[in-house]
């Protein structure tokens, strides 16, 4: 009982966290986007005349004061309305959540293709630590991450749409449409997880229980992949965390320039047009996600680690 | 056990290519032998209600699914800017008297629901509430049809509109395009937000499939009044990248992009099955000098300022010369009002004098502009001050972010660009600096008593003479106050297939009517 105890306090905790993170979200969002400058001079046209501007004005209550349009946001998020999008005359949450299939279905394809290719990395420069497969896999992951993304889908658009015609170029209509995003979408993430792997897996081997494994005669292969993996896999896990909103938000400059209809393409365009409730739910649902994939990365430690699960026990007695 | 060889291996690698490039679309192969036609742009209108949708982004999309009543024939002059009326959904036209306009229209136009086009269709599309009114559900439309006071059906193909006054542009705003012809008893059953996702025109293409910012796919509609049109659908495709338009259409993915900027001319005109198209737009870019400004409120600094822009140079650097610098706010469109024999003067030493005159001392003048908001503005604007240093103007550039920014408190010297609406000073020049101008109406410009006297006679006057007369005014008076500086009419660059026989306009219209698009069999 005392367990269960624990446990729910240790949720309301972290829900109560997420509450006030995602109402911090929101209060910068809102003040930052009107302290950039009158809506309505972004959304319409450089010639429209005073008196249509004043209409809109009016009809997207933009008239009231900074207060009571806060006031009033905060009392229809609380009711489920995200209000309505000046651009695409709908409810901006509807406007949203058409784009986020393609957001996770990028993200997911890319964030698998990262895990498939930088766990594996990381290991192998572990396996031929200080040796030429190490340095080989780690300048990989180096040139992986530090090419910027915006260089790099430029670069494979010229190289396998242009020179080589062998991918169409940007849309979403066709599953090659996929494979240049992914990569360049995937390629910073897997770099970056094949030198997390590597850290810890270098850092795990010098523990006591791997001298042990290996005077007990265990060999090294499955001392590396049995032993010193799971071990190593918490921090891994953590990052990844992380890297779920990141796919997200790297996704801004990736599905702008190959055209993937995604919550990153609907972001760029919402902030240039000042469609204040779209961007305004775009970053509650991008904060929600990250408040989420976090709180899963701390249910995670309990089932990789059984330490956590007893040290989670423990605070309920 | 079967198990994969190195040649099996390569196999498959030779072969991933052709399937990776293999054009899916063969499955959805149909007995019609129409080609499709796919366009690349860089934004999607959010919606489809016509006269909602008031952009370049938005016209080249409903431009093929809507008609006006009357068309204006763009295609009538080479430079793509012809300003002819002819007929369209209406058969004819006649004046009975300056405030009354009876109009025929043409039987048996079907919209793409299948409903027969009426007067009935007519009056609903210009009805009090919709397009004019005190807060109509379509606010722009009161630039364009605040002037109507009554569209009634005479009959079943017969409607006349009166005006509250003398409006002689009325035909002109008829072929606009805010006029476009919508379903009554489609839009009556769906209101304006589900017309603007479903929309029920009789344009040559229909609506197939609108994904929100990713694509627009159009069908075309056979029961077309002027005929089949030329490709059995038109597909507007969101490719924001510019680099990814131009691989696109070089690649053969793309039979036409948009929004070209003059420096990939010679990348296109290099390649063996494309090109550039252009053609210089109904629209000027400009300074603006504000009034409430430090300095830019003496009329001579804001002529020196003016004087001082040598617009050849900046036409041959930064628009491969293809720029066009008008004749004032006075264009060829115009037809019977353009002013013969005006030019924009250039003329350092003349600003240097009027500098001596005014008693300037080297006090900093600042040019904001936005670094892409027009295209080729910060190079312009750069180019500039370094011409304005060249007759002793301390000048920089202050770079803004939007609008409001370039607005603010202490402005002198911003820009904009003012779009020939009608061809006509009084659906361009009066509607961008009239006294219902921003800047008119935010003290920008307060020196206009000559300006606004000869605008609103201008408004009642139906004689010809004495409008041209009128115009003439209006112009010296702006030329003269100098509340901006004109540059140049910018290019829009498209760049297109050769076997695509398409022209472009002047306006933003995108013209794939059944009389201007065509494919040439290919080899």
């Amino acid at each position: 009982m005392s367990r269960l105890k624990g446990f729910l306090w240790f949720l309301a905790l972290r829900l109560a966290r997420a509450t006030a993170t995602l109402a911090i979200c929101v209060t910068i969002v809102f003040v930052v986007l009107r302290s950039a400058g009158d809506p309505l001079a972004s959304l319409l046209p450089d010639d429209t005349p005073p008196d249509v501007v004043e209409i809109y004005r009016e009809r997207f209550g933009l008239d009231q004061s900074i207060w009571q349009q806060y006031l009033g946001y905060l009392q229809s998020v609380a009711h489920g309305d995200f209000g309505r999008s000046f651009v695409h005359h709908r409810d901006a949450l509807a406007v949203v959540w058409e784009r986020v299939p393609a957001t996770l279905e990028l993200g997911g394809l890319a964030l698998i293709a990262a895990v498939l290719i930088g766990v594996p990395l990381g290991v192998l420069a572990t396996f031929g630590r200080n040796t030429w497969v190490d340095r080989a896999a780690m300048s990989a992951a180096v040139f992986g991450y530090s090419l910027p993304n915006f260089f790099l889908a430029i670069l494979l658009i010229l190289w396998l749409s242009l020179s080589l015609r062998l991918l169409p170029s940007a849309g979403s209509d066709l599953p090659q449409h996929l494979i240049m995003p992914i990569i360049v979408l995937g390629a910073p993430a897997a770099a970056k997880i094949a030198r997390f792997t590597r850290t810890s897996m270098v850092e795990v081997i010098g523990q006591p229980f791997m001298r042990a494994a290996a005077a007990k005669g265990v060999p090294t292969r499955p001392r590396l992949i049995g032993h010193a993996f799971p071990n190593a896999a918490i921090p891994v896990v953590t990052f990844l965390g992380f890297e779920i909103g990141a796919m997200i938000g790297g996704g801004v400059v990736t599905e702008t320039i190959f055209a993937w209809p995604g919550l990153g393409r609907l972001l760029v365009q919402a902030v240039g047009q000042r469609d204040l409730a779209v961007v305004q739910t775009i970053v509650l649902m991008i904060a929600a996600t990250m408040v989420c994939a976090n709180l899963l990365v701390d249910l995670a430690y309990g089932w990789l680690d059984p330490r956590v699960r007893v040290g989670l026990r423990g605070t309920g007695k | 056990m079967t198990l994969l060889n190195r040649r099996h291996f390569m196999q498959g690698a030779v072969a991933v290519p052709l399937v990776l490039n293999t054009d899916f679309a063969f499955a959805q192969a149909s007995a019609d032998k129409r080609p499709p036609l796919v366009v690349a742009v860089a934004g999607l209108p959010a919606t489809l209600e016509p006269a909602r949708e008031l952009s370049n982004v938005g016209t080249r999309v409903t431009y093929s699914m809507f008609d006006t009543l009357i068309r204006r024939d763009f295609l009538g002059t080479p430079d793509g800017g012809g300003s002819e009326l002819k007929p369209h959904l209406a058969t004819s036209w006649e004046r009975k008297s300056p405030k009354e306009l009876i109009v025929t229209l043409r039987p048996g136009v079907k919209f793409h629901n299948g409903d027969e086009m009426t007067a009935d269709d007519v009056v609903y599309t210009f009805r009090d509430g919709r397009l004019r009114g005190a807060k109509p559900e379509i606010p722009e439309g009161r630039a364009y049809f605040g002037t109507l006071d009554t569209v009634e059906a005479i009959d079943k193909y017969t409607v006349r509109f009166t005006t509250k006054a003398p409006d002689v542009l009325l035909e002109q705003r008829l072929a606009s395009w805010a006029s476009w012809i919508v379903n009554k008893r489609h839009y009556e059953s769906v209101g304006i937000d589900g017309f603007s996702r479903a929309p029920v025109g009789t344009g040559p293409y229909k609506l197939a499939r609108m994904v929100a910012n990713d694509f627009i796919a159009l069908d075309a509609f056979d029961d077309y009044w002027m005929g089949k049109p030329s490709a059995r659908s038109v597909t507007f495709r969101a490719i924001p990248e510019l680099a990814a338009r131009v691989a696109g259409l070089i690649s053969g993915e793309y039979d036409l992009i948009t929004n070209i900027p003059p420096d990939q001319i010679s990348l296109l005109e290099g390649q063996k099955d494309v090109e550039a198209r252009s053609v210089v737009l109904a629209n000027v870019h400009l300074l603006t000098f504000d009034e409430l400004g430090p300095l830019t409120k003496d009329k001579r600094i804001r002529q020196a300022l003016s004087l001082s822009i040598d617009r050849r140079k900046l036409v041959d650097t930064l628009w491969l010369g293809k720029a066009v610098i008008p004749d004032s706010h006075n264009y060829p469109e115009y037809g019977q009002m353009f002013l013969e024999g005006r030019k924009i003067a250039f003329d350092p030493a003349k600003a240097r004098a009027l500098l001596k005159e005014a008693g300037y001392a080297g006090e900093p003048v600042v040019y904001r502009t936005m670094p892409n908001y027009y295209t080729n503005a910060l190079d312009a604007a750069q180019i500039i001050v370094e011409m304005w240093k060249e007759v002793g103007i301390n000048a920089s550039v202050q770079v803004v972010e939007n609008f409001n920014q370039m607005r603010a408190a202490g402005q002198q010297v911003g820009n904009n660009s003012n779009s020939t609406r009608l061809p006509d000073p009084l659906g361009a020049l009066w509607v961008s600096w009239g006294p219902d101008s921003e800047f008119q109406k935010k003290k920008n410009w307060t020196t206009t008593t000559a300006f606004n006297e000869a605008g609103r006679a201008l408004e009642a006057e139906t004689d010809p003479a004495k409008r041209k007369e009128l115009f003439k005014t209006m112009l010296d008076a702006w030329d003269d106050e100098a509340p901006g500086a004109i540059l140049y009419r910018p290019l829009e660059i498209y760049g297109v297939k050769k076997s695509v026989k398409w022209r472009p306009t002047t306006f933003y219209f995108m013209d794939l009517r059944p009389d201007n698009l065509r494919f040439d069999q290919l080899p």
